[in-house]
Order: structure tokens, then C-alpha cells, then sequence
């Protein structure tokens, strides 16, 4: 199951015992049962039927058959390794993040540095926000197991799966690198402003003024063949810094993404071109505002459209997924 | 099937110090590859530490990894 579905259909999967990932918006969390589950709050979802903003059903994805056993747990920041390192031998975390707090960026820098981060799949999602409630109300995540909401600490579900069968995550990234000029950053951080430009020193924000970079097109920089997003988030001009709602990493060259000719159509092929279901999957909200996506047409891949993913690292504009594979 | 290389073996060396390229299929392998690679720019004399721990990377998704490995060693 990966699909919207009312309160009290989902109250009834979770009463019958079923290992559960729930997002929705918190009024309709805060009216679900207890049991094992976890879940985060989003009201924009990428449904079958197109994208939607929904403030009454839950999104809810039921974790594969092949889970043999599953904990759920609220991390705060000071145990922030507990994600890897508490994470079953043979099995996956499915994390969410409260998207705009503390720990949101601890994970996303602290990451970098997390013993064996690659050991055991983690795959997840950044709690979000309707966006006409920034600013009014906190994106929030919940221990199912407990009921217990949280906007300092992240919630892990952590899956057991049996011998012969591993969890993989795999994003689709409809970006590449285009061929403009290299930007390297002097710091890692959510914002860019001290850094070197095709070799010379210079200042970010002054750079994006000065050649007007379109936002909506993500920085990418290629980890070993993987073409990571760090998207825009704001011009600051009384910092005088570029925010990003990813952190750029130092000493990393990246190159503004190559333009979309159609954004939507992009992004729809290439999930089309995966020919997959997976057993989990998110989608960004940037994609979803910028893909034009609400409403529009059916959706191949079905999920909560987040405020930033998690493919063991902090994605943006990205679809991440997770599959089980028999081996 | 291909068997994982020991961590004496000098693939793992061309992968961390880029040398050697090859994008997986396997997303994690990588960014585990990235990751080890900016590991060992850093410093470079933890390489024992970040080859082991990428060989026990290898050495758990053997069955994903192996073959493609095996045609960069």
C-alpha cells in the first residue's frame, strides 16, 4: 500500500498491526492511533491521479511483507549517530526530519561524519508545512509507537529484514550539470558566499546577481558518478549570502544545473523510465511547485512531496525511493 | 559470480584517489566511493581505515557490486 487514504482507514491498518509510514497534515496525525508507525507532517502529495494538497487524509505506505520486525525512536541531536549505528545488521531506517529545525541541519552537516553511514540503507524524508502556515506552525515528526510529536528531534523506524532479500535507495534526478562556470565553495554550509569561480576568488551572492542565476535550477556537483542537487532557497542581501536548503559541501566543484526544456515533462519521463514500484518513495516539493505538478496528470511513482529527502545524505529536488531486492 | 577484493588490492586505491571511475548501479556505492574519496583528500593517513571500511562495504552488497567492480580491477 502507498496511497492517500482517511483517518480511520488508516486507524484500521494500524489497529490490525500494520508496520506503517504515515505522512499527513498534524491535525489528522494527532487523530491517529497508536501502534507501530511513524510518520511526519506534509500536505502535499503526488498521488496516482496527479499531485494534490490534502489536509484531511494520510498518506500511508505499508512497509514490505518481508519486514520481520521493526522499533521506532525520537532521536535528538546529541545522538544523531544512533540513525546508522543503532540500525539492525540486515535491514533499513526510514527516517524523517522536522524540516526548518536544529536537528534538520545537524543531520544534513553531521552526516559527513557518521560511522559506517553506508553500513545500512537509510532512506527518509524532511517534514514540512501547508506554506501558507510558515512561520505560524512548526513541521513535526511522530513515534506512532508513543504518539509523540516532535520539531527538535527526528523519528527512525528500524527494519529487520530477512537473509536473501536487501533494502537499495535510489533516487531520479532529472538534473546534470550544465556547462557553465565551476563553483568551489571555501566552507561547507546551508549558505554560499566566499568561494572561487572557474579557479578565481569570488563572492556568491554577488556572482548570482550579477548573472542573474535562475533559482529553480539546483547547483549539482557529481559524488562518484551521482548527480547531487543543492537548491536555492534565497538571495540575502542583508547577509549578503545565498541560502540553500542543502548544505554545499567545501572543496566540492559544483555547476548550476542544465536547463529543463520542460520541467514536468522531464520529470514525469524519467520517473516513467525507471519502470519500477518502489516499496517507498518521496518526491521534492520543489519538484512539485516547480514541475507544475498539482493536479495535473497522473503521477507514476506515488508519495509525499517533502521538504528535502534523505538518500542517506540530504537531497533536494530529487526523488528518492527505496526496493527491496531478492540476492 | 566475482569476489570482492582484498583491501591490498590497487582497485581500491584508484577508486579513492580517482583514478579509477565507474558509476554503480548501486546508488550507495557511490556515495560511499565519494564519500571515502574526500576521507582520504583530507587525510590521507587514515587510507588503511577508509579502504577497510569500504571493502566492508563491497563485501555486504557483494552480490549487487561485484561484477562491476571486478570490470575496474
Amino acid at each position: 500500500m502507498n496511497k492517500l487514504v482517511s483517518v480511520s482507514d488508516a486507524n484500521a491498518l494500524i489497529d490490525a498491526g500494520r508496520r506503517l509510514h504515515i505522512a499527513g497534515d498534524e491535525v489528522a496525525l494527532r487523530l491517529l492511533h497508536r501502534g507501530s508507525w511513524i510518520g511526519g507532517t506534509i500536505p502535499y502529495f503526488l498521488t496516482p491521479d496527479g499531485g494534490v494538497v490534502d489536509r484531511e487524509n494520510v498518506f500511508v505506505t505499508e512497509l514490505p511483507v518481508e519486514v520481520s520486525a521493526v522499533s521506532t525512536e525520537l532521536i535528538d541531536v546529541a545522538h544523531l549517530t544512533e540513525v546508522s549505528t543503532e540500525a539492525p545488521p540486515h535491514g533499513f531506517s526510514l527516517v524523517i526530519l522536522p524540516g526548518m529545525s536544529a536537528i534538520h541541519a545537524e543531520y544534513a552537516l553531521a552526516v559527513e561524519h557518521i560511522p559506517s553511514l553506508f553500513a545500512s540503507p537509510i532512506v527518509g524524508w524532511v517534514a514540512g508545512i501547508h506554506l501558507s502556515d510558515l512561520g505560524k506552525v512548526s513541521p513535526k515528526v511522530i513515534d506512532g509507537a508513543s504518539g509523540e510529536l516532535a520539531d527538535d528531534r527526528l523519528v527512525v523506524m528500524h527494519a529487520t529484514l530477512p537473509e536473501g532479500v536487501v533494502a537499495t535507495v535510489g533516487i531520479v534526478n532529472v538534473f546534470t550539470q550544465g556547462d557553465g562556470d565551476s563553483i568551489v565553495f571555501d566552507q561547507t554550509g546551508f549558505s554560499g558566499k566566499a568561494c572561487t569561480i572557474n579557479g578565481k576568488a569570488a563572492d556568491f551572492l554577488d556572482y548570482a546577481r550579477r548573472t542573474d542565476l535562475d533559482l529553480k535550477l539546483p547547483l549539482v556537483a557529481n559524488h562518484a558518478g551521482e548527480m547531487i542537487n543543492v537548491s536555492f532557497q534565497a538571495l540575502d542581501d542583508a547577509e549578503g549570502i545565498v541560502k540553500f536548503y542543502a548544505p554545499v559541501l567545501k572543496g566540492v566543484e559544483y555547476r548550476q544545473a542544465a536547463p529543463l526544456a520542460d520541467y514536468r515533462t522531464a520529470l514525469i519521463s524519467a520517473i516513467e523510465g525507471m519502470h519500477f514500484s518502489p516499496a517507498f518513495s518521496c518526491n521534492c516539493i520543489l519538484n512539485y511547485l516547480y514541475g507544475g505538478l498539482e493536479g495535473q496528470q497522473p503521477i507514476p511513482v506515488p508519495g509525499p512531496a517533502t521538504f528535502g529527502e534523505v538518500g542517506y545524505v540530504l537531497l533536494n529536488q530529487t526523488l528518492v525511493y527505496m526496493s527491496l531486492v531478492k540476492i | 559470480m566475482a569476489t570482492i577484493p582484498t583491501a591490498s588490492h590497487p582497485v581500491w586505491e584508484r577508486l579513492i584517489t580517482g583514478t579509477a571511475t565507474h558509476k554503480f548501479s548501486l546508488f550507495a556505492a557511490n556515495m560511499a566511493i565519494d564519500q571515502a574519496k574526500r576521507q582520504y583528500k583530507e587525510k590521507p593517513g587514515d587510507k588503511a581505515a577508509i579502504v577497510k571500511s569500504l571493502v566492508e562495504f563491497f563485501d555486504k552488497y557483494s552480490k549487487l557490486t561485484a561484477d562491476e567492480l571486478a570490470s575496474i580491477s
